[in-house]
């Protein structure tokens, strides 16, 4: 095979390592330069395809095309402006999505295409195992098949007698030799392609997803096979893989192509990882350039400046964002949130609690929400921080594990069950009330007929808080309260309500209604104003206009003065101008996410005028796709002082907006100590943290001057 | 250019003879009289040719049945072997978008599969000749020389020809035709006696006719040609091959994106 390829326009095209592309692609690109020979260099290879072309295979379509001047106007271009350098014994993973041009370069470098820009330098023999198999004929014996593909792979026969035996042991066919090949199952033929391929001992290999085929047996043989050749022979060898662990176990060396453009070259774990997070993901070509610049930025930010609270599951998840809350509380101790009774040796024992002294914890109230159900996950926020309660999801199927430990261990005595349209099974009340004595009341709200639940919940909780609503259209004797109780149902809301003392102050409430019909995101944003202000939340929808307008009537003699209609305005919520007279009506902008949350800020605390930077210093970045993360958060986020930031992970544009939003419009953020992210490996993973990290620590540097090393002291 | 060809070919030459041998296999693989249908094959079509020519136009030809089989045989060597090598590099776009290898092989070793085949039904030519008791004679050594023009000349149309239906298909459908025009065009079945002037005047032009006078002299009058035919033949081939060569060298870098 032939040792050097160039086109020869290309010729005087810099090598990688004079650093003519290493701006482009940053510090990741900065190899040590070891003075291992390079086997296989490329050098700013780009490949066009000619789109308009590879249609027209036919003389008419030809001379068509050629008469309307449209031959060689469109182009595809597979590949931009790839370098890479493959010294000898590197392992070099190539990754990236289908379609990115990953197999195009493998092609390119095997020789197989050549670069229509750039130029390839091979120093050695290439075995290519570009798909396996090439050039077996299906009729012919699996023996035939093994001298055809030799000589195809351009092997002298004296070489392929010689190593006969050798390849029919690595394949293990030794009893169907002379069976035609089309009686052989696909992975008997992948075994027999790669004996052959990797039979002689190559400078360079070339792997192409063929360790996808065959049995698990036969996977392990041939990366064993790969790893001799590579440790014995120090062979180069190059993979195509959409496996990252395969590359991260194999590979010293990455790139990802996407798109056709390189994204990241560098160690192989630190381009997988990246790789994790962001492969296939799309996004503007602004977008993604910020983002993969910021991959290549160095982490200047102090060790421990991220957490993650996160369980398997956004059931566990809640539970360790309800233990979180607990510590936080028990920290604080607000007593006006958290009653202290005697000690209990149970509840010390689940939560783990150790600095806790005489007195334990016990949340009095929690309040469960359907987990697939933003309806009542929406509702959690005020809810909780009105009763004084903790948040808790639920499926509606079973009652998961890790809310049954979490009410147990807090000696919880009364519990709320949001079940929107009926939906939780009767079971799960059942479960709770049965694996947790303690508890003394389990209240299910629904939405059953004329009443949604978010009226529903607004009942319930009035009357919790001893403000009763008047009965004009029957109230919580309705039915839309519900309580099932060990002590009897005589006992249960009306109980409590009876507890508290008449007053209609703004105790219970905050003097601000939320009216949406069903922007979760904007809520998310806003949930831990919501907890903080006892800021209730109603949906709207046409059917049930009257009962919310009703709703809103009662609220404003409670003393609720300012509405705000969140991403809807009041002819999309169904309601006459007329059913908010008297009130402050504000509407939602369009505000960035930040300006929001400081508005709605401003509008609970009254004081319009008050330019005061928020007092937030902590940021908790919670995935679009569990938004029940944000309403779980509200109580922490409450301890904490903190943003809630609502990212799609998995949108470019929507990790730039947010980065954007940090970087700052007016009102500049203030500098965030710490930062938190919600949800398990699912949501969001480390480059995607180490990204958000970055951009936050360096607004932070920027606002106050203090760099890591300071901030650890 | 002619060293890197043949070190080209000496390099591919175990490619090439694996791929014959394939291909043989292939060919007779599950029939009960195999091989011997390289011979069955042209004696039955010289039987059904003799007996339709012969009854319908009475051609006044001495040995009219060897006249037919030398004529036909070396005349589907040709058209043989080009049609077979103008689909190779479209048959074998797997192998080629696959693996870095010299696209000559496939065309070249196409034509010679053909050769073998030929080489096959000589033995039916050599019943023919028997049966009309026409002895060898020393002219016969000429033959391997013949074959090498004609193959070289195949050859060269089978590159060109396997090049130009990677890019247009069409190709394919108009070379039928083609080889069956040119098929009535030369005197394969009638006396070229029976051609008009200007069709006697073409026929100088037209490599076939003078490769299957070549053969019947050599065989049947017991004539060897002179150097001058000898030149013309091999004049004819290297042309057919360096068009040939021109052409797929000059297009083959383009195959993998259009096969």
């Amino acid at each position: 095979m032939s040792s050097r390829r160039k086109n020869d326009h290309a010729a005087d095209t810099p090598s990688l390592n004079k650093g003519t592309q290493s701006s482009q692609l940053g510090e990741f690109t900065q190899f040590e330069d070891d003075g291992r020979e390079t086997m296989v260099s490329v050098n700013d290879v780009s490949m066009v395809f000619n789109m308009a072309s590879q249609r027209l295979t036919n003389l008419k379509e030809y001379a068509i095309a050629i008469a309307r001047h449209e031959l060689m106007f469109k182009e595809f271009r597979a590949l931009q402006h790839i370098s890479i350098e493959v010294k000898r014994g590197d392992v070099f993973g190539i990754l990236g999505t289908n379609g990115s041009g990953k197999s195009t370069l493998l092609k390119i470098i095997a020789g197989v295409l050549e670069p229509t820009e750039g130029s390839v330098e091979i120093r050695g023999n290439i075995a290519p195992l570009i798909e396996l198999g090439a050039g077996f004929d299906f009729e012919l014996t699996a023996r035939e098949n093994i001298y055809l593909n030799g000589a195809l792979l351009g092997y002298p026969k004296p070489f392929i007698a010689e190593h006969f035996d050798e390849i029919v042991d690595f394949a293990e066919i030794g009893d169907f030799l002379d069976l035609p090949l089309k009686n052989y199952s696909s992975g008997m033929v992948a075994r027999i392609a790669f004996a052959i391929a990797t039979i002689i001992v190559p400078d360079i290999l070339i792997v192409d997803e063929v360790l996808s085929v065959g049995d698990t047996m036969f996977q392990q043989k041939c990366e064993r096979r790969i790893q001799t050749l590579i440790s014995e022979y120090n062979t180069t060898v190059l993979i195509v893989s959409h496996n990252t662990e395969q590359v991260e176990r194999l590979c010293n060396k990455a790139i990802w192509i996407e798109k056709s453009h390189p994204r990241l070259l560098g160690p192989a774990d630190a381009v997988c990882a990246a790789y994790r997070a962001l492969g296939g993901h799309r996004g503007s070509a602004k977008s993604e350039t910020l983002i993969y610049e910021l991959l290549e930025k160095p982490a200047d930010y102090p060790k421990n400046y991220f957490e993650t609270i996160g369980g398997d599951s956004v059931y566990g998840t809640a539970m360790r964002l309800f233990n979180r809350s607990l510590e936080a509380g028990r920290k604080t101790a607000d007593t006006a949130r958290i009653n202290t009774v005697g000690a209990d040796t149970k509840a010390l024992d689940a939560v783990g609690a150790d600095a806790v002294g005489a007195d334990t914890v016990v949340i009095d109230t929690v309040v469960i929400a359907a987990s697939g159900n933003a309806n009542s996950l929406a509702l959690l926020p005020w809810m909780t921080g009105t009763l004084n309660a903790l948040p808790l999801v639920t499926s509606v199927d079973v009652a998961p594990d890790s809310i049954i430990s979490s009410i147990r261990s807090m000696n919880t005595k009364r519990i709320v069950l949001l079940n929107p349209n009926d939906e939780i099974d009767d079971g799960v009340a059942a479960t709770i009330l049965k694996e947790c004595p303690q508890v003394e009341v389990l209240d299910q709200l629904r939405d059953e007929g004329a009443s949604p639940l978010s009226l529903a919940a607004l009942d319930y909780t009035l009357a919790a808080c001893g403000i009763r609503r008047e009965a004009d259209d029957g109230g919580i004797g309705n039915g839309v309260g519900e309580s099932v109780g060990k002590k009897g149902a005589g006992e249960g809301v009306g109980g409590i309500a009876d507890g508290g003392d008449e007053e209609r102050s703004g105790e219970g409430i905050g003097d601000l209604v939320i009216l949406v019909r069903d922007a979760y995101r904007l809520l998310g944003l806003i949930a831990p104003l919501m907890y903080r202000y006892h800021t209730p939340v109603l949906f709207a929808d046409e059917e049930h206009a009257l009962h919310l307008e009703r709703a809103i009537k009662h609220l404003r003699e409670l003393g609720v003065s300012k509405v705000l209609c969140v991403d809807a305005s009041l002819e999309e919520l169904g309601l006459s101008p007329d059913a908010l007279a008297g009130m402050e009506v504000f509407d939602h902008e369009e505000l960035w996410p930040y300006q929001f949350v400081e508005r709605v800020r401003r509008i609970c605390e009254g004081g319009e005028g008050s330019e005061a930077a928020s007092d937030a210093h902590e940021l908790i970045f919670v995935s679009s796709s569990e938004i029940a993360d944000a309403f779980l958060a509200a109580p922490l986020a409450r301890d904490r002082s903190a943003f809630i930031s609502v990212v799609d992970k998995n949108n470019l544009d929507s990790v730039a907006g947010a980065i954007a939003d940090i970087r700052g419009k007016a009102p500049v953020l203030p500098p965030f100590d710490h930062l938190t992210f919600l949800g398990g490996n699912t949501c969001f993973d480390d480059p995607i943290k180490d990204i958000f990290a970055k951009v936050v620590w360096a607004q932070r540097k920027a606002l106050t001057g203090v760099s890591a090393e300071e901030q650890e002291h | 250019m002619t060293t890197q060809i043949a070190t080209g070919f000496r390099r591919s030459w175990f490619t090439i003879t694996s791929l014959v041998s394939k291909d043989f296999k292939l060919k007779y693989r599950r029939s009960v009289l195999g091989v011997l249908w390289s011979v069955l094959n042209p004696l039955l079509m010289m039987l059904v040719l003799t007996a339709v020519f012969s009854t319908f136009f009475r051609f006044n030809i001495e040995y009219y049945p060897v006249y037919l089989i030398l004529g036909t045989t070396l005349f589907s060597l040709m058209s043989d072997s080009t049609t077979s090598a103008m689909n190779s590099i479209i048959d074998s776009a797997p192998l080629i978008k696959k693996i870095r290898i010299n696209k000559m092989i496939f065309p070249i070793e196409r034509v010679l599969f053909q050769l073998v085949n030929y080489a096959i039904s000589l033995i039916a030519v050599a019943v023919v000749l028997i049966v009309f008791q026409i002895p060898p004679t020393i002219n016969l050594l000429l033959l391997p020389l013949l074959l090498c023009y004609v193959v070289i000349f195949s050859a060269g149309i089978g590159l060109l020809l396997s090049s130009l239906a990677v890019f247009f298909r069409d190709v394919l459908h108009l070379w039928s035709v083609a080889v069956l025009a040119w098929t009535y065009a030369t005197p394969l079945f009638y006396p070229e006696s029976i051609l008009p002037d200007w069709m006697m005047q073409f026929e100088a032009f037209n490599p076939m006719y003078h490769y299957v006078t070549y053969l019947r002299d050599i065989v049947m009058w017991n004539t060897a040609p002179g150097l001058g035919e000898n030149l013309l033949c091999l004049g004819f081939a290297l042309v057919m091959l360096v068009i040939g060569l021109l052409v797929f060298k000059k297009t083959e870098k383009k195959f993998i994106l259009y096969v």
